[in-house]
């Protein structure tokens, strides 16, 4: 097998031993090359996401916080019974008969 | 101290591994994993037969070795070392799985020493590669594994018996037999 010698190669590679770390880095590098490489087993978009998302988080949190301490105009449950009792005890006065011992309770 | 500011590509690994150990910076790991995913990926698909899907495979466990146990490297040196030696380890379960155990070590060169010739093989690029690569089919899965950490992966002397967990000398001694047969052979190929 006749094989032509390259003056360039052999100028740089002064040794047998250079001659495999050059051999066999262009070896490795066209094989890797050709390797469908996995992405990484951790997720990316939580790193990328996780300075935006803790703020929004906050945000969210505070406002909902705020809606949820907002004074109701609705009855409270204390209320709603005093004034059913009101109301029941003046349809019954309506009747004529005497129940003030009703509605004093 | 782990600086709270940090430039993940041009931060050495050993800062983005202490990252990945203190804080569980996943940034840090995905830039480790950047570096060195296919590197480690053709390092498994040449150690293991050319199966890509077993080497990719191999890939996502040795990563998830190094995000799961850390603290592992703590006290060890480089990251690269500390990372291949995870991969070699890996390799080593598969050869013994396959029952190429005995084989294997069967295979272990002798430590003899020899004299060296380091002169150049009169070969160009092209012939050379491929008659290295031929070569390097013939060789045993300890010699070839040898080859991969000193050529391929270019890393010191010290580094690789680190990895294999053998002394510096017998890796100095098992390379000039190497290297010394590969020169013979290739020098077969001369005109």
């Amino acid at each position: 097998m006749k094989n032509k010698i390259n003056p360039a190669f052999t100028a740089k590679n002064n040794t047998f031993e250079d001659q495999l770390t050059a051999s066999a880095r262009r070896l490795r590098e066209a094989q890797d090359a050709k390797l469908q490489v996995t992405t990484s087993p951790l997720p990316h978009r939580r790193q990328y996401w996780g300075w935006i998302a803790t703020p929004a988080a906050a945000a969210a949190g505070l406002l909902f916080g705020m809606f949820i301490n907002q004074p109701s105009k609705a009855p409270d449950q204390f209320t709603v019974p005093v004034v059913a009792a009101d109301t029941t005890g003046h349809s019954i006065l309506d009747d004529g008969a005497d129940y003030s011992l009703f509605v004093a309770l | 101290m782990l600086s709270l500011f940090v430039h993940y590509k041009s931060a050495p690994d050993e800062q983005l591994m202490e990252r990945v150990r203190l804080v569980s910076d996943e940034k840090a790991f995905n830039e480790l994993y950047r570096r060195y995913a296919r590197l480690l990926q053709g390092f498994f698909f040449r150690r293991l037969g050319g199966d890509e899907q077993l080497a990719a495979d191999l890939l996502q466990d040795t990563f998830l070795r190094v995000w799961q146990s850390p603290a592992s490297n703590s006290d060890s040196g480089l990251f690269r070392t500390w990372l291949f030696t995870i991969a070699y380890n890996l390799c080593k379960n598969i050869y013994r799985s396959n029952e190429h155990e005995q084989a294997y070590l069967e295979s272990l060169p002798t430590d003899e020493p020899i004299e060296e010739d380091t002169t150049p093989v009169q070969l160009d690029k092209a012939a050379f590669d491929q008659a290295l690569q031929q070569e390097l089919a013939r060789l045993n899965e300890t010699q070839q594994m040898l080859f991969e950490l000193r050529f391929t992966q270019e890393m010191t002397v010290p580094e690789i018996a680190a990895i294999i967990g053998i002394p510096e000398g017998t890796v100095k001694s098992r390379l000039h037999t190497l290297t010394n047969y590969l020169r013979l052979k290739l020098k077969d190929n001369e005109e």
